[in-house]
């Protein structure tokens, strides 16, 4: 809790000065968003879902609330970290107030893919869960995967943040586009190391919750580990431990085939 | 023989010396406009009037952009051989452009450098109302005449007419009878397709930035 307010606050710190050296920032007030957001209304009740509300609290604290069916259901989020064409949010809050024949995962993964599915949002990002310190807890990770702005592909994506009423990013022009992972640059990453085997190298390597070492540790797997490799990012392998079907992060160098 | 050569040495002499005064001149205006003292004293102004202004986001959004942002977007997206420089400046209520371009009407690459302010009269509506213009190469057009030509050649020669109209207006008022008036019309449904039904309603300029508001 603490670390998280330390986060947070020089999160807000270095967004209040952050304009003098970024190339730009994109506010959009909440009535905006959710203005926006009904504009999708017919998409997303595909998915069974409805009545979708964004609320920002501040201090990079914020709400959903929408309905799953008539069921209400209610998410309180913070946003945890932003990085270059990364946010990453974390769920502190998850509730349903009635029966829902979903774990409350699904229904999250549900509810992402449904935004994820906006127009605006399909093609410029990718909004995935992912997890947290054990199975109660998630987060969210919504990466960039092109240019936000049409008439500028080299734009990057570099902070955000969460005012009372506003969601703020902060980024900057950059001389090629080498710093984003297009879609098509995952899905051929995740082709050709998903759901491959690997071992673990090292006597004992951390798993994490993230893609990072600033994400918490959930264990330690040792020596010889057999791991299924679910994805990549990067550096960063999410992997399984085959034996006791553990989801997490390592890093890549500690690994071999 | 050499009373000739001598001639032609001085005639030489005497352009050069009178090119070499011109852009001297140019750079000292530019800087006149973007005067580093005056600006220390609007800069903290300026910084204080943003952050209100980012305060006040109403029920809309906010885009504030650097002069290297638009910088890049004009040197992606305003390309021609004819226009050999194109360049954004902003300062406190002051946008300038400051620009060569090859008018083949006179075999010239002419310097210019415009500076003014913008109004939005109504929403999506961007007037760049010109408070001076000036042309640092002799010829035989008005500035104003040229100025028009700048701008019609960037709106049909180059590609950002796919994202904004862009014209050029006399106005008939005292202040503006000899500069005029460029018009920039944001083509938003091509900017951010996926955006639906959003206007732009405000626009301000502070040091080396520019802020606009929209719903």
């Amino acid at each position: 809790m603490k670390k998280m307010l330390l986060l947070t606050m020089i999160i807000s710190v270095f967004t209040i000065t952050s304009f003098a050296s970024d190339d730009y920032f994109f506010s959009i007030s909440e009535p905006f968003v959710n203005k926006y957001i009904d504009f999708f209304e017919e998409e997303f009740n595909e998915s069974s879902l409805s009545k979708f509300n964004f609320e920002f609290a501040g201090n990079n604290e914020g709400k959903i609330t929408c309905r799953y069916l008539i069921v209400p259901v209610r998410i309180d989020f913070t946003l945890e970290q932003a990085e270059v064409n990364q946010i990453d949010f974390f769920i502190e809050r998850f509730r349903v107030l009635g029966f829902i024949p979903l774990s409350k995962k699904m229904l999250a993964r549900k509810i992402m893919e449904s935004l994820d599915e906006v127009p605006a949002m399909k093609e410029v990002v990718n909004i995935a869960v992912r997890n947290g310190r054990d199975d109660e807890t998630f987060g969210i990770t919504v990466r960039f995967q092109k240019s936000p702005v049409e008439l500028l592909s080299e734009l990057t994506v570099d902070n955000a943040n969460l005012n009372r009423e506003r969601m703020s990013i902060f980024g900057n022009v950059f001389e090629d586009t080498s710093h984003y992972t297009t879609s098509n640059t995952a899905d051929n990453d995740n082709n050709s190391s998903s759901n491959s085997i690997m071992y673990v190298d090292v006597s004992a390597a951390n798993l994490r919750t993230g893609p990072d070492t600033g994400f918490e540790k959930i264990n330690t797997i040792t020596r010889d580990t057999k791991v299924q490799i679910l994805a990549r990012l990067e550096d960063w392998y999410k992997i399984r431990v085959v034996d006791t079907g553990f989801e997490g992060y390592i890093y890549g160098e500690l690994l071999r085939q | 023989m050499k009373k000739t050569f001598i001639f032609l040495v001085i005639v030489a002499l005497a352009f050069t010396g009178s090119a070499y005064e011109r852009s001297h001149q140019h750079q000292d205006y530019l800087d006149s406009i973007l005067d580093p003292v005056s600006i220390r004293r609007d800069a903290d102004i300026s910084r204080l009037s943003r952050t209100d202004t980012v305060r006040n986001i109403g029920d809309g959004f906010m885009l504030g952009f650097s002069e290297n942002f638009l910088n890049a977007i004009v040197h992606k997206h305003v390309e021609h051989e004819a226009l050999k420089d194109f360049n954004l400046y902003f300062r406190d209520g002051v946008f300038v452009i400051d620009g060569v371009i090859y008018f083949d009407l006179l075999d010239l690459d002419i310097p210019f450098t415009v500076h003014g302010n913008f109004q939005v009269p109504r929403d999506n509506s961007l007037y760049l109302d010109i408070a001076e213009a000036k042309v640092w190469e002799e010829g035989n057009l008005p500035t104003h005449v040229l100025l028009e030509k700048v701008i019609e050649f960037v709106a049909d020669n180059t590609e950002i007419s796919k994202f904004i109209y862009l014209g050029y207006e006399s106005v008939s008022a005292r202040r503006y009878d000899e500069y005029g008036r460029i018009i920039i019309i944001p083509k938003l449904e091509d900017i951010a397709p996926n955006i639906p039904d959003i206007t732009i309603t405000d626009i301000n300029t502070f040091f080396e930035e520019i802020i606009i508001k929209g719903k």
